[in-house]
């Protein structure tokens, strides 16, 4: 039975449901100490001194480490994510400066929330009594809070080494564009602020350091996407070589977004200066107002388009607000650039994008990473466009998109891994068409737009969106059999929700003729694997998954020809089912794995089974899945109240692995982009304080903001795996705020109210009512 | 000079005594005096004890005196000791049956698992301007009985907050119970909330109890809770709408004067004039559907 | 200054317990630090998530926003409570298995408790009403799609006669 496309039910659930997952913070190790992390109260700031002699005499405290403690070790973050080459360069304009980050801060902070100090002690409630006696002393200075301020002239740097706060830009070129929107009939423009997130998985981040023992060498456990990342970080960091390290990434509680964290190499620093094993657990303000913020960028966008509905040309500049550091180079700005024409033929293109360092938290990419953000500028666009031309959202977007027998078709500019950027494979016009007819479009279109029952008015918007997806360099997996016959998956993409003990396993399995529940999987142990890549950007089953496919293949070969010589016949001959390997034609019969690992290890005098096949992926480039939504909303006109009222989604991921888990990965991905619509904002005053640091003012989207959702999938395998697998992860975050603001709009269509916010607040709702009312009854009473 | 951690989540030292009487509780908050903390269900002061925004020296639970943790419903009127639970009252049908405004209040205050061990007391002592608690008893012109070395005295709820988190409860009283009049027949209430999500703390609330005769309004009483730094009434929507067959113009008037007598304090998740807009909406939808209400159950 | 210790007795997943607390001990630190029952999860810390919800005599409550010391004398039923090891899964785990209601399940325990209190309730099919019961705990993976779907199952099914 072939188990790929079957909705099979995931291995994790059991323990899981149990309550037996060992998340980080389940973990014990023998006499572990707890670390705090003392951090900056103020957005930017000197440190005059701090005095820890009083918290040191405290009750159970172990250590204070500031940065002058920081000696033998690398006291910055200095290598910036994600390597260019030099022809990305040259092509696209690159400018980087320089980044460093410190550890803990030597003699000036530049955000709230800076790591100042390390306080060790033997308990946590111990180590907060006694964080309450370390004396710092700050000289405060203004600090730069807003990324258009950041840039002008003779604005303080944010870091001494960026002087105009800009970090990092880049400049994209597609065609003429400066010529041709100069020459299209029409054009609609805006600037659109997109608010920024925190990406908020339900566990906090956490990390523990453990000594090196005889055996075994020191070892890091942390909540981290990228273990084997993390793990030439430490090897930078404590000037060490990474065979001295092992990074562990045990069971996580979501994550949504990755990075390296200066928390999870100081546990390593502190356990080897104090030889006892020390944890850092981050608790919820401290994640909300250190982790993972994303998004916050301000885009101007212009849209040229002729009468006839075509369009010609998209303009753009993207003001990335980076925060204190930038750590993730041009990842967000490129990626709106990117994926900043969707599904549309544009043949005429040109972004500028500019990384600002302000004295806020350091961005990083979350779920969707710049997709969102482009996805809902150019729906904003699109449905402005056809206000302007007096057609149907749905008809404009028709007569733009790339038709299916363009495809593939080359964007005419580099991704970021270098290679000539090209939506492999897809079908946009029937996803358009598919999804017009699932959400019943065209009634609820002419039904729409009325003030209902309660002020209510109703209105439906579209999206759809490109998502880049299995960005390389590499993936690496071991499958092999152990000595009791028991197939063993090793993988350097590890999960934190994603399925890949179900998925992964049902890859191999069919690969092998083993059911996938029988086969044992592993993944987050550098110490299992000497490589790995890990899990962001919808990689893991374009690149885990094909690598575990051809590992597997390697493996039955190895399997096949075994049993060849023993059973003395020609491997072609054989076939693996249900784990045994038998005849063709004579099914049911032959040897079972424990039998061929006996006898391979008979063979290997005892020496395991020898049968073991290692693989590494390599991906010639990114490839494109995509999605089509449709959101139904409710505005309450008076309050601002928007309600969900239906949501289908209609998605390209090629093959589909799992499509219990697809489905689930869309619904996640809707939710995350509903709460970016409407809900979640970290939200900064003037003196970079963060006014939304605790889950009361920092707004997830509960059960009563996300609808039922519908999806339907409509797969088109691409060509550049031989699973012909294309991302699921974060194509569905893309799509939803664009959908849901296109919604609103056409609730409220009489008013032709204008939304290039997100979150759409029920407060900037309603004044954006109010404008469009006055300014309503001030036309009326001209006339 | 700053010290220490910006983020607590654990609470300061403290001690804790869970006294078997009120007189027990009384002499041991006359002992500690302010360093002390009466704790009720701890819903709303246990998160600030994590954060050590608040920091007593002592802990004094309620949870051990059994006269605070009894309600009874006796003709229209309803006494609630102060540690009966919001999740007792709510599933109590034959309270709920008999004043919508309470039922509606207690849908929407926090979630079931906050509701199951929140108290009506805690609420009405942590006087959050957006409780619905507040609110309600405001516009039921509920009386709180408080206890103190001097005895027992009886507060009208107008007069029991008196500030933002700030109630009349001097440091050595405890608020023991509220009194409160079920609407009679020719009476209709309601109760309107905006929140920004299913649960969450009140942007604006609304409660209104209409009383008609022959169609007109004979009396209304309007509560607004998230409107300004207590929860308030609204004098002069009232006086607008006394005496009338409201019309959706009356109604809509009566919205623009409770906006008018707002004083909101903007934050997050609303701006003065957004809480204000939304106390004119919300007052004149709880009075639209407290005035149908009233006319349906003569 | 040497903590004031109190000992608590409380019944957990039917067993009677006895630990030792500093009054500043949440119950979610007694179960998780003290009992070894690490099953509920700590998400915020401050009574907003939903992760760390136990069941306090039959009833939801947040074990983070509960001192240790409040619940003497009661009866907690926490996850690990629902389904003896290798024993089969309560009915309420298997529909959140069936319905793939969960991803990384670090919430998991926190619905499965909300979830069995409110079928203790004997609720009629309504997708609003479980909506709005399981609002009051936070899902970061699923977008609740599933959840409801396993719960409205639920509904259904015992509403069958």
């Amino acid at each position: 039975m072939r188990q790929v496309g079957k909705p099979l039910a995931r291995r994790e659930d059991d323990r899981l449901l149990r309550g037996k997952s060992r998340y980080l913070a389940d973990l014990a190790f023998g006499d572990q100490l707890e670390a705090i992390v003392i951090r900056s109260p103020f957005a930017r700031a000197r440190i005059l001194s701090i005095d820890t002699t009083a918290a040191l005499a405290a009750d159970g405290v172990v250590a204070v480490f500031t940065a002058e403690d920081l000696v033998d070790v690398d006291p910055a973050l200095t290598r910036q994510f994600y390597s260019l080459t030099p022809a990305f360069v040259e092509r696209h304009d690159v400018f980087l400066g320089p980044y460093r980050e410190p550890i803990l801060a030597p003699g000036r902070v530049s955000r709230v929330g800076e790591p100042v100090a390390l306080l060790v002690a033997t308990g946590r409630a111990a180590a907060e009594d006694a964080a309450e006696l370390v004396e710092v002393d700050y000289e405060p200075m203004d600090p730069i809070v807003d990324p258009l301020e950041a840039m002008a002239p003779g604005a303080d740097p944010v870091a001494a080494d960026v002087p105009g706060n800009v970090q990092a830009s880049f400049r994209i070129e597609v065609g003429d564009p400066g010529r041709v929107a100069g020459t299209a009939d029409r054009t609609v423009s805006g600037r659109f602020r997109i608010g920024r997130s925190v990406g908020s998985p339900i566990e906090n981040r956490g990390a523990v350091g453990v000594p090196a023992t005889g055996t075994e060498p020191l070892t890091v456990w942390s909540t981290t996407q990228i273990p084997h990342v993390l793990r030439s970080y430490l090897a930078d960091f404590l000037r060490c070589g990474e065979e001295d390290l092992r990074v562990v990434a045990p069971p996580m509680g979501g994550s949504f977004g990755g990075g390296i964290y200066a928390e999870e190499l100081l546990v390593a620093f502190a356990a080897r200066a104090l030889e006892r094993p020390v944890r850092w657990l981050e608790d919820r303000r401290e994640n909300l107002g250190n982790a993972r913020h994303s998004r916050d960028q301000i885009i101007d966008a212009r849209l040229a388009y002729d009468l006839s509905g075509r369009f010609r040309a998209l303009r753009m500049r993207i003001v990335q607000d980076c925060g204190s550091a930038n750590l993730f180079g041009l990842t967000l700005p490129f990626n709106i650039a990117s994926h900043a024409r969707g599904q549309f033929a544009i043949d005429h293109f040109d972004v500028e994008g500019l990384c600002v360092l302000t004295n806020k938290t350091r961005n990083t990419p979350v779920r969707g990473a710049g997709r969102p953000e482009a996805t809902f500028v150019l729906d904003r666009l699109v449905d402005m466009a056809a206000d302007d031309l007096g057609l149907d959202p749905a008809e404009l977007r028709r007569r733009n998109l790339i038709p299916a027998g363009e495809m593939p078709r080359d964007m005419g500019m580099l991704y970021r891994d270098g290679a000539p950027m090209v939506y492999d494979s897809g079908n946009f016009p029937d996803q358009l068409h598919t999804a017009l007819e699932a959400s019943g479009y065209w009634e609820k279109r002419r039904l729409g737009g009325r003030a209902g029952e309660g002020n209510r008015a109703r209105g439906i918007g579209i999206s759809s969106h490109v998502e880049a997806t299995g960005l390389g360099p590499h993936e690496t997996a071991r499958l092999e059999i152990d000595d009791s016959g028991r197939v063993v998956l090793t993988c350097g993409s590890n999960p934190h929700g994603q399925s890949h003990a179900t998925t992964l396993a049902q890859v191999a399995g069919d690969a092998l003729g083993v059911p996938y529940d029988r086969i044992e999987t592993r993944f987050g142990d550098t110490g299992l694997l000497e490589r790995g890549g890990g899990t962001f950007g919808s990689r893991s089953a374009v690149t885990a998954g094909s690598v575990v496919h051809s590992a597997a293949i390697e493996l039955r070969r190895q399997v096949l020809e075994l049993a060849g010589e023993l059973l003395e016949c020609d491997p072609a001959d054989l076939d693996i089912r249900d784990g045994l390997v038998s005849p063709r034609g004579v099914p049911g019969i032959g040897l079972g794995f424990p039998e061929l690992a006996a006898a391979a290890r008979d063979r290997n005098d005892g020496d395991g089974s020898g049968l073991s096949a290692h693989d590494e992926f390599v991906p010639s480039t990114v490839t494109f899945g995509s999605g089509t939504h449709v959101a139904s909303v409710a505005v309450d006109r008076e309050t601002g109240v928007v309600s969900l009222t239906g949501y289908v989604v209609v998605d390209d991921c090629g093959t589909v692995l799992n499509p219990m888990v697809v489905d689930g990965q869309q619904h996640g991905g809707v939710a995350h982009g509903i709460g970016n619509a409407l809900l979640e904002e970290a939200v900064y005053d003037e003196d970079g304080q963060l006014l939304s640091g605790t889950f009361i003012d920092y707004l997830l989207p509960t059960a009563t903001d996300v609808p039922d959702i519908e999806v339907i999938h409509r797969p088109h395998p691409t060509p550049l795996n031989t699973l012909g697998v294309k991302g699921a992860g974060e194509g569905s975050t893309a799509s939803a705020p664009g959908a849901i603001a296109n919604a609103i709009v056409d609730a409220l269509r009489p008013l032709r109210i204008e939304i290039n916010e997100m979150p759409i607040t029920p407060q900037r709702l309603v004044e954006l009512i109010r404008a469009a009312e006055a300014e309503h009854m001030v036309g009326s009473a001209g006339n | 000079m700053i010290r220490g951690r910006e983020q607590p989540v654990r609470p300061a030292p403290f001690r804790y005594l869970a006294p078997d009487s009120l007189e027990e509780a009384l002499s041991l908050l006359c002992e500690y005096g302010e360093e002390a903390k009466i704790l009720a269900g701890g819903q709303s002061l246990l998160p600030l004890m994590a954060f050590r925004l608040v920091r007593p020296a002592v802990l004094i639970d309620l949870r051990n005196i059994a006269e605070l943790g009894r309600y009874r419903l006796e003709a229209d009127r309803l006494t609630i000791g102060s540690m009966v639970t919001h999740r007792t009252i709510e599933l109590d049908h034959r309270v709920t049956s008999r004043c919508d405004m309470l039922a509606e209040a207690l849908d929407v205050l926090g979630h079931a698992a906050i509701r199951n061990v929140g108290t009506v007391g805690g609420s009405l002592a942590h006087a959050d301007p957006t409780a619905e608690w507040l609110a309600v008893a405001l516009a039921l012109e509920a009386r709180v009985m408080v206890t103190g070395p001097r005895g027992t005295r009886s507060v009208a709820a107008e007069n029991f907050a008196t500030g933002w988190m700030a109630s009349c409860l001097a440091p050595d009283e405890i608020l023991t119970e509220v009194r409160l009049d079920m609407p009679g027949p020719g009476t209709g209430s309601a109760f309107e909330e905006v929140a920004r999500r299913h649960g969450d703390f009140a942007v604006v609330g609304a409660a209104a109890a209409v009383t008609v005769a022959d169609e007109a309004i004979e009396g209304v009483r309007i509560a607004l809770a998230g409107a300004a730094s207590t929860p308030i009434r609204a004098p002069r929507a009232e006086a607008l709408l006394a005496g009338s067959v409201p019309s959706a113009q009356d109604l809509e008037a009566a919205g623009e004067a409770a906006a008018s007598e707002t004083d909101p304090v903007a934050d997050l998740h609303g701006s003065e004039d957004y809480k204000r807009q939304l106390a004119r909406v919300l007052t004149r939808r709880a009075v639209a559907r407290a005035y149908r209400r009233a006319l349906a159950r003569p | 200054m040497t903590p004031e210790l109190h000992t608590i007795r409380l019944t957990v997943n039917g067993a009677a317990v006895s630990v030792q607390v500093e009054p500043r001990q949440t119950l979610a630190g007694a179960l998780r630090d003290q009992l070894g029952l690490t099953g509920t999860n700590l998400g915020c810390e401050h009574g907003v998530c939903g992760a760390c919800t136990v069941l306090l005599d039959g009833r939801t409550a947040r074990s983070c926003t509960l001192l240790a010391v409040q619940a003497q004398g009661r009866s907690v039923i926490t996850v690990e409570g629902l389904a003896a090891d290798g024993e089969r899964l309560h009915p309420v785990q298997q529909a959140f298995a069936e319905h793939h209601a969960l991803q990384c399940g670090f919430c998991t325990p926190g619905f499965l408790l909300t979830t069995i209190e409110y079928l203790d309730e004997a609720p009629a099919v309504d997708s609003d009403a479980i909506r709005q019961r399981l609002s009051g705990n936070l899902c970061r993976c699923t977008g609740y799609h599933n959840i409801v779907a396993a719960v409205k199952d639920l509904v259904r099914r015992q509403a069958a006669p």
